[in-house]
């Protein structure tokens, strides 16, 4: 990354399949839920107000009441479970980053203790970083033929 | 064990821990500003209708203008929101794919024959700072040459 790229971006990388998923991750989540929130005020406000007798004059206190009342505990649940929908998406999400990186470890680990793999070392399918394992599995491949 | 496997993502180690507090206080955040911002639309349009003796048609009528006022407040809040989340993300994923980023250019250098010069060291507050312990002993066992293939 260039020093004016770095500048740009506040030294972080923004181009990576892991950064990219998380930002598209985020996007569609909060897309969504502010779709459907507003959904859930105007219903709600709706719900109250088709309750009402349609002809007749209201007061309007205990009607602006009933929908604060409303709108706050609906909230409340709502988000409650969008947060619990996020920590578990989010959490699998970093599965597939600490997974590879207790993997590496192992596999170092195993190479310090002088006992090196026969065989490559290999991810899950759709974990993020491929780069580190290949170039894990590169020196892999020159520790052998060293030791040939 | 399949069970086990099956459930692996929700371990509870340092990462997943700041990941979790961290979109809790975000979520939160969001939340109470998006409470306080409906709240106070919603005050807002309920003191301009103070007095007024409404049929809930004509009412209906009255709170298109507080839709619009409400969804463009709500929008404001979750632009913020999500920009803020995305930069706490992106700090925090620095946080985790920067060692992977250094075990990646310490190995390329093995390959080419060079060996770093001191001990491998991750940014303060890296996640995983073992893994730079596991490239440390593997670079010592490099120089060393005591590597024997497993069969």
């Amino acid at each position: 990354m260039g020093g004016q790229e770095r500048r740009r971006t506040l030294g972080l990388n923004l181009k990576g399949t892991a950064e990219r998923h998380f930002i598209i991750l985020e996007s569609i989540l909060m897309v969504l839920l502010m779709v459907y929130l507003l959904y859930l005020i105007f219903w709600t406000i709706n719900g109250v107000l088709d309750n009402l007798p349609s002809e007749q004059q209201v007061e309007l206190a205990p009607i602006f009441d009933r929908i604060s009342y409303l709108l706050l505990v609906r909230i409340s649940v709502f988000f409650i479970v969008v947060s619990l929908v996020n920590f578990l998406l989010g959490l699998f999400y970093l599965h597939r980053l600490t997974g590879p990186m207790v993997r590496i470890k192992g596999v170092l680990d195993q190479i310090a203790a002088g006992d090196v793999p026969s065989k490559d070392a290999t991810l899950r399918k759709k974990d993020y970083p491929t780069d580190v394992v290949d170039a894990l599995n590169r020196a892999l491949r020159k520790i052998r033929e060293w030791r040939k | 064990m399949k069970k086990r496997r099956l459930l692996s993502f929700l371990v509870n180690k340092p990462p997943q821990r700041y990941f979790v507090m961290m979109q809790f206080f975000m979520f939160a955040g969001v939340m109470l500003f998006l409470l306080y911002g409906s709240f106070q639309a919603f005050d807002q349009f309920s003191l301009s209708s103070a007095g007024q003796d409404l049929t809930p048609e004509q009412l209906k009528l009255q709170l298109k203008e507080f839709y619009a006022a409400l969804f463009l407040r709500l929008l404001l809040i979750f632009l913020i929101g999500f920009f803020v989340n995305v930069l706490m993300g992106m700090i925090f994923l620095h946080r985790i794919t920067g060692p992977l980023v250094r075990v990646r250019n310490v190995l390329n250098s093995l390959i080419e024959g060079k060996t770093p010069e001191g001990a491998v060291k991750f940014r303060h507050g890296d996640f995983t700072p073992e893994l730079a312990d596991a490239l440390n002993r593997l670079v010592a066992a490099v120089k060393q040459g005591r590597l024997v293939i497993k069969k």
